[in-house]
């Protein structure tokens, strides 16, 4: 799809059950290996969706340790944000790589598919270096 | 001629009841929109906290230092 070119492709914004439980297995698979807690959000956001999406981000119980990734199908909006612990594996420029795998998945109007692709991508970044040549004290 | 009235008009409206219960009662079970048209955007969370969209916090309220990145499509 050329840049800028806005696609008819509409998500549909509600989950079936099926969507829900492939969701929610992606998720904790995703927290299991990366250690950090993952929330989706798909909605509306009120006023400029950066700025909403860190506030919700704000709401979550621990949020230096949660990426929250919210999605408004209408304004076809995508934000992830991720807390101050998060970013000590999880760069923003990897955060990027996810975030357009999953623009990409959205525009052909795979809500759930590309959620579920940007949730594995950032578990799998997330995922602390494993110490293979710790010192010991 | 009060039996063939009930009749005639009672048996089919009983018909047309029960075909619209038995359509409508399985989405109304699932909690689906029963309304034509395209749904709503609604609020949908998975992993979020219970009290939703309610009491949003400012960016510097929790965690300051929150990174990430944005897209459109």
């Amino acid at each position: 799809m050329a840049a800028g070119d806005r696609s008819d492709t509409r998500l549909s914004a509600r989950f079936g059950a099926n969507d829900k439980v492939a969701l929610d297995e992606t998720i904790r698979k995703a927290e299991r290996l990366s250690r950090v807690e993952f929330s989706v959000f798909v909605g509306h956001a009120e006023g400029d969706p950066r700025a909403y999406a860190v506030s919700l981000h704000a709401t979550l119980a621990a949020p230096a340790r949660s990426i929250l990734i919210m999605v408004d199908p209408d304004a076809r909006a995508l934000e992830v944000v991720t807390g101050s612990h998060v970013r000590r594996t999880l760069r923003d420029t990897q955060v990027e790589l996810a975030v357009a795998q999953m623009q990409s998945l959205f525009a052909s109007g795979d809500l759930v598919g590309g959620l579920r692709r940007g949730i594995q991508m950032l578990a799998e970044h997330a995922r602390a270096p494993l110490t293979l040549h710790a010192e010991l004290q | 001629m009060v039996h063939a009235l009930l009749l005639l008009g009672g048996v089919p409206l009983l018909l047309f009841l029960a075909i619209t219960v038995a359509v409508y009662i399985p989405s109304l079970v699932r909690g689906d929109r029963i309304t034509p048209g395209q749904p709503p955007v609604e609020n949908q969370w998975l992993g979020g906290p219970r009290t939703g969209t309610a009491e949003l916090k400012g960016p510097e309220s929790e965690d300051a230092d929150a990174g990430g990145a944005s897209g459109r499509w």
